[in-house]
């Protein structure tokens, strides 16, 4: 056992100079690894799912009026994604070094949209100032950074307003968000922590891995989207597809199918800690039996392991 | 063992590095779980840690682990997942309790 420590000290502290100097270079395609939250990040959450988000009654409220029929109207087809879509998008992602022509500087670091309904994102390095307050807001927001060790750390201002969730959980463009790079190896892992005064109690904190890769073809920017009528009826003048407060059919719907307290199910502050659990503990029955995503999202395969997926309680 | 061996490096004292990374493999594990709805790992699992402290403008610490888990047994490609942990101000939340198999 001794001599296995000793080896493997041995080896990364031969590798340990070649590790050092890799971990400061982020450029390159790099695949998203998705096997962390992979239901919100692939197949989407579930309506009104918003366990594990720090949110306000004002969150709460504006995201049981959401739904996603928004996004089929014509004027608002090709919006982005507010930046913080880094944080539970399940693309992949390059990033590039620019240089500055004169000096070869290390002038930004950008961060490809890649396809992911979200604007690139521009790190700049050269320690130039945030702009004022009052500086429009746009979708890429605005984004200094700094090395702390081998951490490149990004704080980004002037967002706009956006969502926290796919689920329609509301950001405002007040929002703030940080962004940690760190780099293992092959591993890139960051971790974004998110501050709102308009929606959030406390900060929400998300992290996300991506692996190196040597053969990714993610491209660099968004192909230029082009917005069409999906829906007729969403184009007469003052339809917004929403729900009115206390009508969102599917506000417990959620809570129901996993058997939780619908407080625990619509999030906040005090639902995200450990201790929260002993709050639950007399109130919460396990359900009897699985109902849903029993057997993988969609049902599983079947055929492919053999065996008969249960769902339904069946 | 079900706490395996591990070993442990702490990369700030590595020449040339400037983090502060803490770098932990482990090996020799007993055959466990990766989820609690029983995706196995086996006996051959090693578990790789990477352990970054980050400490926010706000004055909030918070840890950065990175998990790769590396089994020939039951997995195709190494299982990698990143979590995180607030610092608390202090220990008044801190209430261990015996192991009981009641939930």
């Amino acid at each position: 056992m001794r001599r296995s420590c000793i080896a493997v000290a041995a080896t990364l502290w031969l590798l340990a100079p070649a590790v050092a100097f890799a971990q400061v270079d982020l450029s390159g395609q790099w695949a998203a690894i998705n096997q962390q939250d992979n239901m919100t990040r692939g197949a989407g959450p579930d309506l009104a799912d918003y366990t594990g988000l720090p949110i306000n009654d004002e969150a709460r409220a504006a995201a049981l009026s959401y739904t996603s029929g928004v996004l089929s109207m014509t004027e608002r087809g090709c919006t982005d994604y507010t930046e913080n879509y880094l944080l539970f998008a399940p693309h992949n992602i390059v990033i590039e070094r620019v240089n500055d022509p004169v000096t070869g500087d290390i002038l930004a670091w950008k961060i490809s949209a890649g396809g992911s309904d979200r604007a690139p994102i521009t790190i700049w390095m050269d320690g130039r100032p945030h702009p004022s307050p009052y500086e429009a807001h746009t979708f890429s927001g605005f984004t200094t950074g700094q090395w702390v060790g081998d951490r490149l750390t990004a704080h980004m201002t002037h967002m706009k307003r956006g969502i926290l969730r796919r689920n329609g959980v509301p950001l405002s463009d007040r929002a703030t968000l940080t962004l940690h790079f760190v780099r293992h190896g092959d591993v890139l892992t960051v971790m974004g922590v998110t501050e709102d005064p308009i929606y959030l109690e406390e900060p929400l904190v998300q992290t996300g891995s991506y692996r190196l890769n040597p053969r990714g073809n993610a491209p660099a920017t968004n192909p230029t989207c082009f917005p069409f009528t999906e829906l007729a009826s969403l184009d007469k003048p003052g339809t917004v597809p929403h729900f009115l407060p206390g009508t969102n059919p599917d506000a417990e719907t959620f809570a129901k199918t996993y058997n939780l307290p619908l407080d625990a199910a619509h999030g906040g502050a005090v639902t995200i800690y450990p201790e929260y659990r002993n709050k639950l503990r007399e109130r919460y029955t396990p359900p009897v039996a699985c109902t849903r995503y029993c057997c993988g999202w969609g049902g599983g395969n079947p055929l492919a392991s053999g065996l008969k997926c249960v769902a339904g309680g069946q | 063992m079900a706490g395996g061996i591990a070993c442990a490096l702490a990369d700030a004292a590595w020449p040339g590095a400037r983090g502060g990374t803490l770098n932990v493999v482990t090996t020799r594990l007993r055959p466990g779980y990766l989820r609690k709805n029983g995706v196995p790992y086996g006996p051959d699992a090693v578990l790789t840690e990477y352990w970054d402290l980050i400490e926010e403008a706000t004055g909030d610490r918070r840890i950065l682990l990175l998990l790769i888990v590396e089994d020939r047994t039951y997995l195709q490609q190494p299982w990698i997942v990143p979590v995180h942990f607030k610092k608390e101000l202090n220990d008044a939340k801190w209430d261990p309790t015996p192991c009981s198999t009641r939930w």
